[in-house]
């Protein structure tokens, strides 16, 4: 989290986890080189620099699953958060490894004409309207661009300047970006394969990507359909109940669904229950899924902290989330369903022995 | 994440998933006809195709 710009601020464990995937990247890259040149000998020999760009480009395809993935999954697997919370480093690494594809496949088709390599690109080939020599590499530029444009604005500073909103959208290119590479990798490099090997690792590859994507958001949609009854005694919303209040584990929260479909997270901090909006003001991580860290709720995504007490994040942060207000009826927690203005502090509701244990 | 972009992610996923097996197993027919024309033996001169 940070409130100005300042350059990526390399922690030890950022730098762990960057030194693990460019030490991943390169020994993928290295090894499929070396057995690809082990693999063709003789008459079937392929060239070094054919061979660099189908590494690179199966290295950048491959991150780009592992990036597609680690969101659903964490939904399934909380364990992966902890891969979560540098994703966008791993988004930089696979710009990273499809640019050098890219600049080694221009270079070595389209940089010895008379024109331009990239004029040569877009221009040799348009046969758009045919599947039999469709123009694959257009769809590998436009794919590469997406992924640029992404890792260009991956800092929280275009985060903050062009607002959470404009950048979740800004982000979700990634996907239409994966479907444009998907098209490129089977009009292009797979119709030179011989074996059924590549394409059932592509075939498998998206059924995975599609099918976490697709289970997670069901998922989430029976929990939204499943929201708590609403007792409607208030004049500011109904009270929700949350089940019994001594069950939530201190420092953890219980996530209940509003009527309306917006989730509010019950924590447990000192044997006080505090309410809090679900999502996170960074970048909609679940806050329920988090856990209290020196008295600050902590998103699971990227760490990001908002005091149990009131919302706040600790100074010198500013951001804030809605908290609700929290009452215990015959030992059952209930959360109102309508939001206090972020930064007010409705009172904790405090559990009867104190730590309710 | 909010309720509206939960749906956004799963509308987007609904759209892209079978638009991209789609295009896969297009990829996947027209290199299975290439490999198969490349494994005919080639007309003998004058034989009627």
């Amino acid at each position: 989290m940070s409130h100005g710009y300042r350059a990526v601020q390399w922690s030890r464990p950022k730098r762990v986890y960057d030194a693990w995937a460019a030490v991943g990247a390169a020994a993928f890259i290295g090894g499929y080189v070396v057995v690809g040149k082990a693999l063709h000998g003789g008459e079937r020999a392929i060239s070094d620099e054919i061979l660099f760009m189908r590494a690179t480009g199966a290295c950048a395809l491959l991150l780009l699953h592992v990036i597609l993935c680690i969101g659903p999954a964490a939904r399934f697997v909380p364990r992966l958060q902890a891969v979560l919370f540098n994703r966008r480093h791993l988004g930089v690494l696979t710009f990273l490894v499809a640019l050098a594809h890219g600049v080694v496949a221009v270079g070595y088709y389209h940089g010895f004409g008379v024109v331009g390599p990239l004029e040569s690109l877009l221009t040799m080939n348009t046969r758009y309207g045919s599947l039999d020599g469709f123009p694959f590499q257009v769809l590998g530029l436009v794919g590469l661009v997406v992924l640029f444009v992404m890792a260009a604005t991956s800092h929280d500073f275009w985060l903050k300047n062009l607002s959470g909103a404009a950048w979740k959208r800004l982000h979700m290119l990634v996907y239409p970006a994966y479907g444009l590479l998907v098209g490129h990798v089977a009009l292009g490099a797979l119709q030179e394969e011989r074996t059924a090997l590549a394409p059932a690792l592509l075939g498998a590859g998206v059924a995975i990507v599609v099918g976490l994507h697709v289970a997670a958001a069901v998922r989430e949609v029976r929990r939204d359909r499943g929201a708590a009854p609403a007792d409607g005694d208030g004049e500011a919303g109904p009270w929700i109940d949350a089940g019994e209040a001594g069950s939530i584990p201190e420092d953890r929260a219980r996530t209940v669904c509003a009527p309306g479909g917006e989730r509010i997270a019950i924590y447990r901090h000192n044997g006080r229950l505090s309410a809090v909006t679900n999502v996170c003001a960074h970048q909609g991580g679940p806050l329920g899924e988090g856990r209290v860290i020196d008295g600050c709720i902590t998103c699971p995504w990227h760490g990001w902290q908002y005091r149990a007490a009131d919302g706040c994040a600790p100074p010198p942060f500013t951001e804030k989330v809605a908290m609700y207000r929290v009452r215990i009826v015959a030992g059952r927690a209930q959360v109102r369903a309508t939001p206090c203005e972020p930064g007010r502090a409705p009172p904790p509701a405090m559990l009867e022995d104190g730590h309710g244990r | 994440m909010n309720r509206r972009l939960r749906r956004r992610h799963l509308a987007a996923w609904l759209i892209i998933g079978p638009a991209a097996a789609a295009v896969l197993i297009a990829g996947v027919l027209l290199q299975r006809s290439k490999a198969r024309a490349a494994e005919r033996p080639p007309a003998a001169w004058g034989a009627r195709p």
